[in-house]
């Protein structure tokens, strides 16, 4: 996604990207990358909160016009609320479950 | 807290799985365009890589190796319409509210509001999955980069929201 972005912007679309991960964000070097600390899945926060997807939209989106050559990382200050940690394998094997008991 | 490093627990998942390595593109220069529009007369477009498609489209396989294909959601598309296929991250909230990760819905309330111009009449997803064949970042930065600045400069589009799945 991170090529596609950069990609984009060289062929005339300006782009900014939603990171959750920030270590890999700050190693692929993109335009205009915004980073938010939460898990996975979760890039607008949680379901149904519309007012926060509204506020991070905005801040992400305004990013486009505020950042600064050659590339830019806006970390955003929203909180997640809780601890988290993210475990590899353990959303397919939740799914394989779901299917399972379907 | 911290953010989490994502890097070296992918390492060891992917060595876990068998793989080498966990590969990460890191180039050196970053292209860039400036915007020429106020975001209140713009048409911001949206792409996503969550593997998410409509009931009505071929999904993505959630095993996929370097798939490059797009799927076009018009942003009329009913949420119930849509599924995401990939079972790498924990969706179960997506499932129930879309714009978690795909926030179509709310681009058209910003479009409501002024905040921006319009949401472009078509987004896209896409669900690449693992990278296995060498030629895939390439193929992602020519053909495929072709083709969706193709689409978009049909809709006019004037920015791009890029959110990773």
């Amino acid at each position: 996604m991170g090529l596609i972005a950069r990609a984009l912007e060289a062929r005339g679309l300006p782009t900014v990207y939603i990171g959750l991960m920030l270590d890999i964000v700050q190693r692929i070097r993109l335009p205009r990358a915004v980073f938010l600390d939460f898990p996975l899945g979760h890039p607008l926060g949680k379901p149904f909160d519309r007012q926060l997807q509204l506020s991070i939209l905005r801040d992400v989106l305004a990013f486009l016009g505020t950042a600064r050559p050659p590339a830019d990382l806006l970390k955003l200050s929203y909180a997640w609320g809780e601890p988290f940690t993210y475990v590899p394998g353990a959303a397919a094997n939740l799914q394989a479950h779901q299917e399972e008991s379907k | 807290m911290a953010p989490i490093e994502y890097i070296p627990i992918m390492r060891a998942y992917y060595q876990k799985l068998g793989f080498d390595d966990y590969p990460i593109y890191e180039p050196k220069g970053a292209p860039w365009t400036a915007v020429r529009k106020p975001l209140a007369n713009s048409t911001v477009s949206l792409v996503c890589s969550a593997g998410l498609s409509r009931k009505d489209q071929v999904p993505y396989d959630p095993q996929v190796k370097d798939d490059v294909s797009i799927r076009e959601i018009p942003a009329d598309t009913r949420p119930e319409e849509l599924v995401i296929n990939y079972s790498y991250f924990d969706h179960r909230d997506a499932d129930i509210d879309i714009n978690c990760v795909f926030p179509f819905q709310r681009l058209k309330d910003l479009e409501e509001e002024g905040f921006i111009g319009r949401l472009s009449p078509v987004t896209y997803a896409m669900g690449v999955g693992r990278w296995r064949d060498p030629s895939t970042p390439e193929r992602l930065q020519t053909e495929v980069a072709d083709d969706l600045a193709g689409r978009m400069r049909g809709h006019a589009v004037d920015a791009v929201l890029m959110i990773p799945g």
